[in-house]
């Protein structure tokens, strides 16, 4: 191992010495390897979202309603939703959501009754006071990314949706989706969405040690004859419908991800094929003076693998940049997919360099290695 | 495609005959476009309330542009407009649409204004030779209520009172 | 001119670079095709469809989203019985009040339309291909992506077969195809049975089809004036607009892969183009020696990454013959990926431009060099 570390400077020389075509190397690999880690940086952000979502939150919908904007269940629900056995609390909430399909600029509002939001949801203030917002009629707590993206700072008055609010907080949450909504008062959104005496979900904490099914399916039984039925599922749950809208596209992402590693791994492989061949002379002259095969092949091998690297650092660093610079949010059906430049993401991308770098030289360098001495000498 | 065989057969034709749908239409002439201030106005509530009459002058500002006609919606000037007055959101980036506004409430307070052809029928327009989304205006014409009870002021001419100071930038309905 | 044999025994050659740049390039033009067929297909789904002689009657508070749209069943009949200059056949006017709605069941989202028999006026592009249009209770007509838009395999949908949507259950009485179109994930029952099931006393819109496209001004005069009706006019292709700002994210998704894989290919063809002259100066500059022009030598090169290039792209096109076409459901819709034949061309065609591109710079680089260096092997 420390042979061929000392003979790093010389693989770097060789590298420097074929200019263009390591730089044409370099710049395919960081292309294809920058797609990979654009398209895991995405998938990151759906497994994110369905991981944050608990399985000790239930969300009560109305049944066969798909968009928050068609869901439509009477306030009066709660009662009977707070006295059934294994609920701690219940948090009747109007929903707004900008669009219903997907969108960029998502604006997600909860309107909630105060006094119980922090009984139900787990959330950090980073700025701004909690307490003023439960007096304050017109007030909303911000989400981070939300907040981020309209500019909302505390003490500021903006529109969000149908409304103008006096945003008393920015929040950040451990739950689902939380950094990309807004809470407002319930009677507020209310009245204006024309919507007095509605709810669009009921989400309910559990007490420890209940059972979620067991939970859900007594809610449902209790409305199945009323106004509106319901259908009572767990957050995860819940949110994982939402976002399975999207996975096929992701899927056939991901796939497209792959090919990408393919052609990496091609280009790389040509490259070090052609920077061995070039240097035939070269290494036979190496090996007359005592370097063993396998280390001619790992010489090789390692042209090939640092290629990858450096590309791959490339293209999942300019995916991160890309992605600090410009913070994207995928709204789908109001839930927000955050992508975030992660450092997960930039170790996978490299990884994988290192892979696809490793087994694109194998054959190369197996073969420069294998190249009897005489012959090697000879050849132009 | 149909607009581009138009302006083709526009600039090549080679005969003086005109196609059918050719010429577009002129914009109101400007003796709709009241010199003086008409004085003494209704706000747009008062005027539905009162009904079909005499001449009337009604206040407003305009809500909604009918393009190619000239025909649009008259909202009385008590309903602020999204950025207007108050608290509101000064940077709201359509604020003719009073979306701040519940729809009945925006309903109850307009009333639609025609410009009148020789043949009783709305004229064709371009643009309101000058008006736009949210000025203020007093209309002088008469009013007539149709069987479902929509008030409609015909317009005999028209005053600029007020055009309100909107933000730069915003992008205005074609 | 050097005989193009000789271009062809170089690749032979070197073999098994020749068929590593051969896959690479095929990865390649796979990619393009199909992030191109991506792309046309969400255009598709949207706004290069829509016909300019309907437009849509929504509620004044929807903003332009058909899923946010509310209309009385009276102001929607009402309007459909007196807006101006609608197309009539047969003594049936082609105005249709309609109901869209997003229905769950389980996990599985599906979109419903409630129609009465108008709407197969005012939307020509719908025609039945199997079993017949929906006329007894609680029947559904799917459009061909149903299935996929629902994530359910095409069988669950067919003829005959019963679907539980709304707690009550549907029969498929008929499959209709509307190609290109945001319809061919819907399914289409009747007005009434819709609004029994979801216990709605409203509809969506009021879809009209007019004689004379250019007659929408009229339209929108009879809408403004109608303030007792309170619904906007919007012609479908603004409607279709606003479907396709809500798909953007997704289209440019799309647009920025394709690019970065066309480039990355692009640099896979230079690369070995280049590097392969590197490895021969010594055998062209004995070709220049020979009597061969520098213009000769050069072509001879581009001839072969060319040549390497076109073998890449066909075997990249026989793999998107292989694949057919994709059918994938995204938000509130889906849309079929077809690797048709334009594409398929498109792929190729850009195959055999990076090869001419990735053959240029070495070619220049040959014609350049120092016949005396290059046949020492310095070059």
């Amino acid at each position: 191992m420390r042979d061929l570390l000392s003979f790093l400077p010389y693989v770097v020389r060789t590298a420097r010495r074929a200019r263009t075509r390591t730089l044409l190397t370099v710049a395919g690999a960081a292309l294809a390897m920058g797609l990979f880690a654009f398209v895991r940086t995405v998938e990151r952000g759906v497994d994110d979202l369905s991981a944050r979502a608990g399985t000790q939150t239930l969300v009560v919908f109305q049944d066969s309603r798909f968009c928050p904007l068609t869901s439509e269940l009477p306030v009066r629900y709660a009662g009977p939703i707070r006295d059934t056995p294994g609920v701690e609390e219940v948090l009747p909430t109007l929903v707004f959501i900008n669009s219903c399909r997907s969108n960029l600029d998502l604006v997600t509002l909860h309107g909630v009754e105060p006094r119980s939001i922090d009984k139900v949801y787990d959330f950090k203030v980073l700025d701004g006071d909690l307490a003023g917002w439960k007096t304050r009629g017109d007030g909303a707590l911000v989400g981070e990314r939300l907040a981020a993206r309209r500019g909302a700072r505390v003490g500021e008055r903006i529109r969000l949706g149908e409304i103008d609010v006096h945003v008393n907080a920015v929040v950040r949450g451990s739950g689902a989706g939380i950094d990309n909504i807004a809470f407002v008062h319930l009677d507020q959104l209310a009245l204006a969405r024309k919507k007095l005496g509605g709810a669009t979900q009921f989400l309910v904490r559990l007490s420890p040690g209940a059972d979620p099914a067991e939970v859900a399916e007594t809610i449902d039984r209790t409305f199945k004859n009323d106004e509106s039925r319901t259908d009572t599922k767990t957050m995860q749950a819940f949110v994982a419908g939402a976002v399975g809208e999207i996975r096929e596209v992701v899927s056939f992402a991901k796939m497209l991800g792959y090919l990408a590693v393919v052609i990496v791994a091609l280009v790389l492989a040509n490259t070090v094929f052609i920077s061995a061949q070039s240097r035939a002379n070269e290494m036979g002259v190496m090996e007359t003076i005592g370097v063993t095969k396998p280390l001619l092949a790992a010489l090789v091998a390692l042209e090939g693998v640092g290629l990858g690297l450096v590309g791959g650092a490339l293209g999942a660093g300019l995916v991160a940049l890309a992605f600090t610079i410009h913070p994207t949010t995928l709204g789908i059906e109001g839930w927000g997919i955050d992508f975030h430049p992660s450092l997960a993401v930039a170790l996978q991308t490299l990884a994988a360099s290192f892979a696809v770098g490793l087994l694109a030289s194998v054959l190369p360098a197996i073969d420069a290695a294998m190249r009897p001495l005489a012959r090697a000498v000879k050849e132009e | 495609m149909r607009r581009v065989l138009v302006i083709a057969t526009l600039l090549f034709a080679c005969s003086g005959e005109e196609p059918k749908k050719a010429a577009p239409p002129a914009t109101p002439p400007l003796d709709l476009l009241l010199k003086a201030d008409p004085g003494e106005a209704l706000s747009v509530l008062v005027a539905k309330e009162e009904g079909p009459g005499e001449e009337v002058v009604v206040v407003g500002r305009i809500k909604t542009i009918v393009k190619g006609f000239a025909s649009f919606q008259l909202i009385d000037q008590a309903l602020d407009y999204c950025g207007s007055g108050g608290d509101s959101m000064e940077d709201c980036p359509t604020p003719w649409d009073y979306c701040c506004i519940a729809g009945p409430v925006q309903n109850e307070h307009t009333l639609v204004v025609d410009a009148d052809g020789e043949d009783g029928k709305v004229m064709k327009a371009s643009g309101l030779a000058g008006l736009r989304l949210l000025d203020l205006v007093k209309v002088k014409g008469k009013l007539s209520r149709d069987e479902h009870d929509n008030v409609t002021l015909h317009a005999t001419g028209w005053f600029l009172v007020e055009r309100p100071n909107l933000r730069e930038g915003l992008r205005w309905p074609e | 001119m050097i005989p193009i044999a000789y271009a062809l025994r170089n690749l032979w050659r070197r073999r098994a670079r020749t068929i590593a740049t051969i896959l690479g390039i095929g990865a390649t033009t796979l990619l393009v095709v199909v992030m191109t067929a991506f792309s046309a297909g969400l255009d598709n789904a949207s706004a290069k469809t829509a016909r300019d002689d309907v437009v849509i009657l929504l509620g004044t508070s929807a903003e332009v989203d058909l899923v946010r749209s509310v209309v009385t069943r009276g102001s929607a009949e009402a309007a459909a019985a007196a807006v101006p200059g609608v197309l009539s056949a047969g003594g049936v006017r082609a105005a249709s009040v309609e109901l869209h709605l997003a229905t769950r069941s389980g996990d599985r989202i599906g979109l419903l339309r409630g129609v009465n028999p108008a709407a197969y006026l005012v939307h020509p592009q719908v025609s039945v291909i199997e079993g017949r249009d929906p006329r007894g209770p609680f029947e559904l007509m799917v459009g061909r992506l149903a299935a996929t838009r629902m994530g359910l395999p095409e069988s669950d949908l067919a003829v005959g077969r019963t679907i539980r949507l709304e707690n009550r259950d549907w029969k498929v009485s008929g499959r209709f195809a509307a190609p290109g179109t945001v319809m061919e994930a819907e399914m289409w029952t009747r007005l009434d049975d819709l609004m029994l099931a979801t216990k709605r006393e409203d509809v969506s819109c009021v879809a009209v089809r007019l004689e004379d496209p250019d007659a929408i001004d009229d339209v929108r005069l009879f809408a403004a004036r109608r303030l007792d009706l309170e619904i906007a006019a919007v012609p479908e292709a603004e409607l279709m607009r606003e479907l396709e700002r809500g798909l953007k994210p997704i289209t440019a998704l799309a647009r920025w892969m394709a690019l970065l894989v066309l480039a990355a290919g692009a640099f896979a063809c230079a690369n070995t183009m280049f590097a392969a002259v590197l490895a021969r100066t010594r055998e062209l500059a004995t070709l220049r020696a020979l009597g061969y022009s520098p213009f000769a030598v050069a072509i001879s090169l581009v001839q072969e990454a060319t040549l390497v290039a076109f073998l890449g792209g066909a075997f990249g096109v026989f793999a998107a013959l292989a694949i057919g076409h994709i059918s994938l459901r995204f938000p509130m819709g889906a849309f079929t990926l077809d690797l048709d034949v334009q594409r398929r061309a498109l792929g190729l065609g850009a195959a055999v431009v990076s090869g001419l591109l990735g053959g240029i710079v070495p070619a220049l680089r040959a014609v350049r060099m120092r016949l005396v260096d290059a046949l020492g092997g310095k070059a």
